[in-house]
């Protein structure tokens, strides 16, 4: 008898269905282009007293962005997803999101059934392959040039392979604001690798994002819910 | 347990023994809470199927269905109670006592 891993399986679906419509990609997407549009708006305003403030408010803006993504998904899921395959809480890899119990970031910790499905699943071996991929990703920006590039095609395997694991690109618009404005404040006139960058794996993630969503609608029609 | 060999079966839980409900028990035992149109297309049940579980289940105090509206559409969510929880854990150490023989195992 594997009741345990039925029970797992059932945890297993649960994600699936959370990440099942795209949104998160898409959201996610969106954001990193926006750091883009922001990386090539500000330099023609260099010049202008304003330009630190357009910096630190437009970045500013995006990080919030980035922490209050879960809300905006949710608040789109309750209207595209739900009524057509149901609603069930999202899954503990989706970091961020069980703001509805705490209120605050970051989320609750998993509780154990979910904890043993998540080691069973080999989660934290993509912690791991997460903490590689953004150390990579600091070397490439130290390293500059065209080695964003290769960086950004390295992202898009990682992206593509690793769902519905959207923990590191939960945490990617965090980690470029970090990385962009410390690059732009020390060294401005070196920027377009790491703009390229990211707009290759925003633009990626958005398209990805966007045929899952389109998938997604074809297959599950509105059901009208109904109850005991 | 109280290790009586095949025994042990008749003193399984036959509320939750059924398969349908034993698929819903199992599914909301992992997600926490769930719609009962999450429900229905995991499970694969027709509506007055489900329904009908969901009663027995409710009546039986293993869970909780609670009815909203979301818009126009009446939402029903479906959440073990403590008691259904406990319920199914017990269920599980039965089961797994008996299929792998292991006498020794605690609720």
């Amino acid at each position: 008898m594997s009741q345990t891993l039925q029970v797992e399986d059932a945890v297993r679906k649960a994600e699936q269905h959370w990440y099942e419509d795209g949104l998160s990609s898409i959201f996610t997407g969106i954001v990193l282009l926006g750091i883009v549009a922001l990386g090539y708006f500000v330099p023609t305003h260099l010049n202008r007293p304003t330009a630190l403030w357009l910096l630190c408010g437009g970045y500013g803006v995006f990080l919030v962005l980035a922490i209050l993504q879960s809300r905006f998904v949710e608040w789109i899921k309750k209207r595209v997803t739900y009524p057509r395959i149901g609603y069930t809480p999202p899954p503990p890899s989706a970091v961020g999101v069980r703001t509805e119990d705490t209120g605050f970031w970051p989320a609750p910790p998993p509780s154990p059934m979910e904890q043993a499905y998540l080691d069973r699943q080999g989660q934290l071996w993509r912690k791991a392959l997460a903490a590689i991929y953004m150390a990579t990703g600091c070397i490439a920006l130290l390293w500059g040039g065209y080695w964003f590039l290769v960086f950004a095609i390295i992202c898009a395997v990682f992206f593509l392979t690793a769902t519905p694991d959207v923990r590191a690109a939960y945490f990617t618009p965090v980690a470029y604001f970090l990385l962009g404005a410390g690059r732009r404040f020390l060294a401005p006139q070196v920027n377009d690798g790491l703009l390229t960058l990211v707009f290759c794996v925003g633009v990626l993630v958005s398209l990805a994002g966007v045929y899952k969503l389109i998938r997604f609608l074809r297959r599950n029609p509105v059901t009208a819910q109904t109850g005991p | 347990m109280s290790g009586n060999g095949i025994r042990d079966l008749s003193s399984l839980d036959r509320v939750i023994h059924e398969p349908a409900r034993l698929m819903i028990m199992t599914i909301l035992f992992a997600v926490e809470e769930a719609d009962f149109v999450y429900l229905q297309r995991e499970c694969g049940l027709t509506q007055g199927n489900l329904s009908s579980h969901l009663s027995k289940l409710e009546e039986a105090g293993y869970l909780t269905i609670t009815k909203t509206f979301k818009g126009k559409y009446p939402l029903t969510i479906c959440k073990l109670t403590r008691q259904g929880r406990q319920a199914f854990e017990t269920y599980s150490v039965k089961m797994r006592c008996v299929t792998e023989g292991n006498k020794e195992v605690k609720k």
